[in-house]
């Protein structure tokens, strides 16, 4: 089985990671933390995140991992995952992967909006989807968000994952029998 | 007459939501609507009531095949955000439980890709052999499934050396067993015909979709997280990342029984090599701050984030299994196949199990349900039937 | 109606039913039936369709996009039908009590026969429940 040419990879070092994104995106870069070797967290607004998306996964061929949301007391905000510096050719023990955050945080307390980049990288979808159906975080820039895990019956204000919510239970009717 | 093995609740109600429900025109799949809320179990919202602890157990059960493959994960999310150091031999243990759990996945899988093509015996045999690989698990964890075996800071419990031959001889006893799904399997001309070039990823679409696992190497796509991100013990054992540049549903199988050497050959090392000494450096908290973890399971990687403030429930724990980035690769896959390939295309990139029982089409234009679940297994059945008959060869016995 | 128990008993048709669950439990189920253990010698057969079955096998904690199908699936089935729950998320939901994602456990919705603890429980245990759930049928 021959391994063809991999996308990407490059041996960078979480440094070099930090130091080339900040010179890319310069004070668009609202914070850049490296934690580990293989841990770099980032921050940008909102309105950066769509070009900082596509520099990662399109220019730099970076894995798009998950996004994680979560309600803070200033609001929300969503840290999208993506793995750099894989299949690289050192072999067993010499892979040199590390894992970019880029923090995205919205002010916004009810009707959070974010910028959708599914369009483009189709592994966004289902997790936008589920940012909405979970948080009620709402994506500009795509046609629908069509529920990925809410049934049918949830309420329309149902967020399970806000920490607003109080229902331990949902009323459904008579559900039981 | 001996009923052929359904898996899974089949019924012919149209109103019946699917996991998948595929739009045909004629025997062609135009459109695909994937559906995946019948197993969402509220895990990330228990997670926030939950301690460290119980959070490990709680991840273990979202998944029934790639059991260990969550605690893996989550362990390592809290150890990298307490920054918690974990004994030698613990990461040879978790390497061990980690790959044992490769194997009897991807015989499983291996097994359902027989029932779905119609080589019952493949089925059977398939099976058969996970028990060996099963009884491992409930002499070194007491359990079959759900191995309980992980934890921060280490692993629950030790593998006595007293073990280390009877590990050592159930690897050896299967290298033959997989040389025998290698051989009878993937060298019947008839199963060439069904495989190859159906269901092809390029990659591309790996890339777009950000796919992962066999369903990545595959298409030729070379990630692996045991070698990108080395953890645990991987990085200290001999083995190859196998890969298939033609991205078929037969690049997947291969790749799949492939790999089962591989596994085989990294416990036998692990075994061999690890060191005396403790188990768990038993930590007492989990400090604040964030952490990731990730694993390779049997079907891609497990990715886990967690968020701690210092007490001892996670302030956000975030779970994302492998199948959720390689489901919408099915877009791609199956639109424009013939609806007889599509339950192994669907089943191809080894999707939760009960996501393959649930698959009906319906008719592009009227909307109307056109077949079953049931209806769509035997038509792959079928057609592997007139594919033998071509070829004048009979179903394979093992 | 004896008879009919009679032959119900020697010759179980089981079908199986998942509400939303790590599958480990379902997978358990279809192993009974692989030559380790056998399920066939028992007689017991998986059939594809609940108008066929003398058993239901019902697994999962009840997620609630699956509660309305549980229901129609068990208006269809020939009475009598033993519902056995299989696994600690078809007891009381298991691991996943108190989630907003889950329902009630399934002997809120159907009368249930036999109960088999484990998560998962192992093929034996599930095989054990089927038969003493049928004993106790031919008993009456």
């Amino acid at each position: 089985m021959t391994r063809e040419a991999d996308m990407g990879g490059s041996n960078d070092s979480a440094e070099t990671i930090a130091a080339e994104l900040s010179r890319r995106f310069g004070s668009k870069l609202l914070g850049s933390e490296v934690r580990s070797e293989k841990r770099v967290y980032i921050e940008v607004a909102p309105r950066d995140f769509r070009e900082m998306a596509l520099f990662l996964w399109g220019e730099k061929k970076c894995r798009f991992n998950i996004a994680s949301g979560m309600q803070t007391p200033s609001g929300f905000e969503v840290l999208y995952h993506f793995s750099w510096n894989e299949g690289d050719e050192t072999g067993p023990g010499g892979g040199k992967g590390v894992v970019v955050s880029v923090r995205v945080r919205t002010s916004e307390k009810e009707r959070p909006v974010l910028v959708s980049v599914a369009d483009k990288i189709k592994a966004l979808d289902f997790i936008e989807r589920e940012l909405h159906d979970l948080l009620g975080i709402e994506f500009e820039g795509r046609a629908d968000l069509k529920p990925l895990l809410a049934a049918e019956d949830w309420p329309k204000d149902f967020f399970p994952l806000r920490r607003t919510e109080r229902r331990a239970e949902l009323d459904y009717g008579d559900i039981t029998r | 007459m001996r009923a052929i093995v359904p898996i899974g609740p089949f019924h012919p109600l149209q109103e019946e939501p699917e996991h998948f429900r595929l739009h045909v025109d004629g025997e062609t799949v135009v459109g695909l609507d994937i559906e995946i809320g019948y197993n969402h179990r509220g895990i990330e919202k228990l997670a926030e009531s939950r301690t460290w602890d119980q959070v490990v157990f709680l991840v273990e059960r979202i998944c029934g095949i790639c059991s260990t493959s969550h605690p893996i994960a989550s362990v390592q999310a809290m150890e990298d955000c307490g920054k918690i150091e974990v004994p030698e031999r613990a990461l040879y243990i978790r390497s061990i439980i980690g790959e044992l759990e490769r194997l009897h996945s991807h015989l499983l899988w291996v097994g359902l890709a027989g029932h779905f093509l119609g080589y019952n015996t493949v089925f059977m045999w398939a099976w058969r052999y996970r028990e060996p690989v099963c009884d491992l698990f409930e002499k070194i964890c007491g359990n079959r499934q759900h191995y309980a075996m992980m934890k921060p800071g280490g692993v629950r419990r030790d593998i006595p050396e007293s073990m280390y031959d009877e590990i050592v001889k159930v690897m050896d006893d299967l290298v033959p067993a997989f040389d025998l799904f290698k051989g009878a399997v993937l060298d019947d001309p008839v199963l060439h015909a069904r495989l190859k070039g159906v269901g092809v990823l390029t990659p591309k679409d790996i890339h777009d979709y950000c796919a992962l696992g066999p369903t990545a190497r595959a298409s030729g796509v070379a990630k692996d997280v045991r070698r990108d991100h080395p953890y645990a013990a991987y990085g200290k054992v001999d083995w190859n990342v196998i890969t298939h540049p033609a991205g078929d549903v037969f690049a997947k199988a291969v790749v799949r029984v492939l790999e089962c050497y591989e596994s085989a050959k990294i416990i036998k090392q692990c075994v061999q090599k690890m060191p005396r000494g403790p188990i768990d450096s038993d930590p007492k908290q989990i400090g604040p701050g964030e952490g990731i973890g990730h694993h390779e399971a049997p079907r891609g990687e497990t990715f886990h984030y967690c968020r701690s403030d210092g007490s001892n429930r996670p302030v956000r724990y975030k779970v994302r299994a492998p199948t959720y980035m390689n489901l919408p690769t099915n877009y791609r896959a199956v639109i424009g196949q013939s609806v007889t390939d599509a339950t192994i295309i669907l089943a191809a990139i080894d999707p939760c199990y009960c996501c393959t029982e649930r698959v009906s089409a319906v008719d592009r234009r009227t909307g109307e349900l056109k077949y079953t679940p049931k209806d769509l297994i035997r038509l792959s059945r079928e057609k592997t039937e007139q594919l033998r008959r071509e070829y004048g060869v009979k179903e394979p016995v093992l | 109606m004896g008879l009919l128990i009679k032959a119900l008993a020697k010759s179980p048709w089981v079908f199986h039913l998942s509400t939303g669950s790590c599958n480990n439990c379902d997978i358990e189920v279809i192993d009974a039936l692989t030559p380790r253990f056998d399920a066939e010698r028992f007689g017991a057969v998986l059939v594809g369709s609940v108008r066929h079955a003398d058993a239901l096998l019902v697994c999962g904690a009840m997620n609630r996009k699956c509660v309305p199908r549980v229901k129609r699936i068990w208006e269809q089935a020939a009475k009598p039908c033993l519902v056995i729950a299989i696994g600690s998320c078809a007891l009381g939901q298991g691991i996943f009590r108190g989630s907003y994602a889950v329902g009630e456990p399934v002997d809120k919705y159907l009368p249930v026969s036999a109960y088999v603890p484990g998560c998962p429980p192992k093929p034996e245990a599930i095989l054990l429940g089927v038969v003493k759930a049928l004993e106790a049928l031919k008993g009456k």
